[in-house]
């Protein structure tokens, strides 16, 4: 599943963890478990790494964004895929709205892509890096971070989402962004 | 499980809730001031203290994968919301539609974009309001400069720093505080620095001579004004884009992903870094402690060893030129403790044995500069400039033409635990004299009376005894060893002195003529010297050799041994002691602003 891969120069196996994180913010919560999003990572880095230019000259940035855009497309096909398979079963209406609600959040996300210039390539480092640390950290920490500061829930329905009580999930936020920043000071 | 773990678990559940209570206030709309919260939790204040501080860290590194999820910012007060940062100072804040630009008033600047952030402060890309300039404008935490002295340093370093006026080093434009924040602004380099080129790999070795001799000229420029960079490494060298008009430089090899021939190196952060406590850990839990990568022995030892110098910046221009040629660090380490205790007493491995397409030349330069002692490097970093053009201009170097008889000689002056013996030398020249004394005494009395119990046990214990007086007044009363690196040196000569003892009572016993020991005597102490030659100063391996030769004309010239003896340990021990005499200097700590 995890093949290594690596281009001339540029190894974009370092962005495994980026793209994965980037799929996971893009998608519903409803939807994580319908997608999988490892593949469509892994579908990224190959046909990034086939179509890859011998690019001596493309900084990270210019790597990054490209590889942000194939990574959208991907995952608008496959939330389109898992549409299509759903289409008669109309009792899972949440997933339906998951769905649409995704789809819209790619395709702007597409759009956004096209119109932004790419970001600086130290901010664009700063990004990778952040995903690798988030990718080592344990599953239920890394969860409520990415759930409390990515998408912005409010503690209860966090809570309600793993089961937990407010204080334990105060608890993994604790230590989940005490144990990233070690990491990160690790990573330096 | 035990009562104090269940304590600490109970803690951690409290500390917990009040956490939960703080994100529940957020996401009730309310934004809690942290400094009151914590203040309302004196209990947990540590905690709360840690936990804000990572949010923020979070909050700022998570900005650009926002961005580049074009997502907003979801928490309500997510960003910088710390006691004593910017938050409380920002008279405006607006983001434009990708959220990149977050401009804020501070001062008489307007931030554009956040560059880095460092144990020290923030960098911001700033422009100056009343002289519509693009700066980069560096934000000092609380905490750095702790004491009103700290403050004045920094603020006489920093003028100096301002009157530096060269293209290879940033301009430091302005000092000063605004709303209980130092900061100072420089100018904006629009390019990376040498630390994000090297995580691409390492350089070829012309291209990291140009680079290197272009920082070392900007250095030099420095030097001569007094002042001293102190932080000089890869991530303080920026890599500006050179003008098309000016790109004459030397032709360099193509096949590099990151041409360096249109950009030339720009210094940052002169005598400024050091002056604060960037080395220290950053916070009470984060306890991020810097390594010594690039620092001088003398800088890591606190300018105890040696002064710290220009010395020191040839050395960290050659931890450089290590890294650029080799991709590591010459003592990399897991910890800052170990790093340091490689930095003081291992040789890095040869760049060569790392890297075999590494000019041998380039590796001698770069040796040369990791020297633990400052007077073995080069005298200047101008001197280290005309080395690379040397290289460059394919002429043999100096470092390399170094013969054999220097070679030994710098051998010799290798001295090792010197910290610890410093201030030895008049005691070791005392013993010198003692010995000197008593065997001269030991010759004239013996010559005479042949055979007398009395004479030998007088003169042996007066000696004992002036030596033993002679150690307890020079290390100020005390007797004993209180460092390892002591405790070998004792040992050495408590046992080489209780073989003489042994020696003699049998030979005593046996009714030997005295003066035939000498000769073994002298091969003991000639051991004892050798391990101090590897021990303390490799002078100790001569003098040890010196022993050994003597031995045998000991052995044939019975009569004169004691003489002979007396002055071979003489000798011995005032070679020591002017070894440390002239190491021995006024303790120089690293303070008073270099102006």
């Amino acid at each position: 599943m995890s093949r290594q891969l690596s281009g001339p120069g540029q190894d974009l196996e370092g962005y495994r963890d980026y793209l994965r994180l980037l799929a996971q913010l893009q998608l519903a919560q409803a939807l994580q478990a319908k997608i999988d999003v490892s593949g469509v990572v892994q579908q990224t880095l190959l046909e990034a790494h086939q179509k890859m230019p011998n690019c001596a000259a493309s900084g990270s940035d210019q790597l990054a964004a490209w590889l942000r855009q194939i990574l959208a497309h991907n995952l608008a096909d496959e939330i389109r895929r898992v549409k299509a398979e759903k289409r008669d079963v109309r009792r899972e209406r949440s997933l339906n709205a998951a769905l649409q609600q995704s789809s819209d959040r790619v395709e702007s996300w597409l759009t956004a892509q096209q119109s932004s210039p790419s970001l600086a390539a130290r901010r664009q480092e700063q990004a990778v890096r952040l995903s690798a640390a988030l990718a080592k950290l344990p599953p239920a920490q890394q969860e409520a971070v990415v759930l409390r500061h990515f998408h912005g829930w409010p503690l209860a329905q966090i809570a309600h989402h793993l089961g937990r009580s407010h204080a334990a999930v105060a608890g993994l936020l604790k230590r989940g962004l005490q144990q990233l920043r070690e990491l990160l000071a690790d990573l330096e | 499980m035990s009562a104090p773990a269940d304590d600490s678990r109970l803690r951690e559940l409290r500390v917990d809730e009040i956490i939960a209570s703080y994100l529940e206030a957020l996401d009730a709309g309310q934004a809690p001031d942290q400094n009151d919260f914590i203040a309302e939790h004196p209990e947990a204040a540590a905690e709360l203290q840690a936990f804000f501080a990572n949010r923020d860290e979070f909050a700022r590194l998570a900005e650009p994968l926002l961005t580049a999820a074009s997502l907003p910012n979801p928490e309500p007060g997510g960003v910088r919301t710390s006691p004593g940062n910017l938050e409380g100072t920002s008279s405006a804040a607006t983001a434009n539609s990708s959220g990149e630009h977050v401009a804020r008033r501070f001062g008489d600047y307007e931030l554009l974009e956040e560059i880095a952030r460092g144990g020290m402060g923030v960098v911001y890309k700033a422009r100056q309001l009343s002289l519509n300039r693009v700066v980069a404008l560096k934000t000092i935490l609380a905490g750095q400069l702790a004491s009103d002295e700290d403050i004045k340093r920094f603020h006489a370093e920093a003028e100096a720093a301002a009157h530096l006026d060269h293209p290879g080093i940033v301009p430091v434009y302005e000092v000063g505080q605004f709303e209980g924040q130092h900061y100072f602004s420089m100018g904006y380099v629009e390019g990376c620095s040498l630390a994000e080129r090297l995580r691409e790999g390492v350089l070829p070795a012309r291209e990291a001579a140009v680079l290197l001799k272009s920082v070392c000229e900007a250095v030099h420029y420095a030097h001569e004004r007094g002042v001293i960079h102190r932080d000089l490494k890869p991530a303080n060298i920026l890599l500006a884009r050179r003008w098309q008009s000016d790109a004459e430089a030397a032709p360099l090899p193509e096949n590099s992903h990151f041409p360096l021939v249109n950009r030339y190196p720009r210094v940052t952060d002169f005598g400024l870094a050091k002056r604060l406590r960037s080395d220290a850990s950053l916070t009470g839990t984060g306890q991020i402690l810097g390594t010594p990568g690039y620092m001088s022995p003398e800088q890591a030892t606190g300018g105890v060893t040696h002064p710290v110098g220009p010395a020191s910046d040839v050395y960290s221009l050659g931890a450089i030129l290590y890294e650029l040629l080799t991709g590591r660090l010459p003592f990399p380490a897991r910890t800052p403790l170990d790093a340091l205790s490689q930095l003081l007493d291992s040789d890095p491995p040869p760049p060569r044995a790392l890297n075999r397409d590494i000019p041998g030349d380039l590796e001698a330069i770069c040796l040369k500069c990791l020297e633990k002692e400052p007077e073995h490097r080069y005298s200047s970093v101008l001197e280290l400039a005309d080395e690379f053009q040397r290289f460059l201009d394919g002429k043999s170097v100096q470092a390399s033409a170094v013969s054999l008889l220097s070679r030994i000689a710098r051998a010799l002056r290798y001295s090792r635990q010197e910290q610890h013996f410093r201030g030895w030398g008049w005691g070791l020249m005392a013993f010198g004299l003692v010995i000197f004394l008593s065997h001269v005494a030991i010759y004239l009395l013996e010559g005479t009376t042949h055979d007398s119990r009395l004479v030998f046990f007088a003169t042996r214990g007066a000696m004992f005894a002036a030596l033993l007086f002679t150690l307890w007044w020079f290390r100020h009363r005390s007797l004993l060893p209180t460092k390892p690196a002591e405790r070998l040196v004792w040992v050495v000569w408590s046992g080489y002195l209780l073989a003489l003892g042994a020696s003699n009572g049998a030979r005593f016993a046996f009714g030997h003529d005295q003066r035939e020991s000498y000769a073994a005597f002298a091969v003991l102490a000639g051991f004892g010297f050798l391990i101090m030659g590897s021990h303390v100063w490799s002078g100790g391996f001569v003098v040890g050799l010196a022993f050994m030769v003597v031995a045998p004309v000991l052995a044939v010239y019975t009569a004169v041994a004691p003489l002979v003896f007396g002055t071979l340990w003489a000798g011995a021990l005032f070679t020591f002691g002017l070894h440390y005499l002239r190491r021995e200097r006024p303790d120089q700590a690293d303070g008073g602003p270099v102006v």
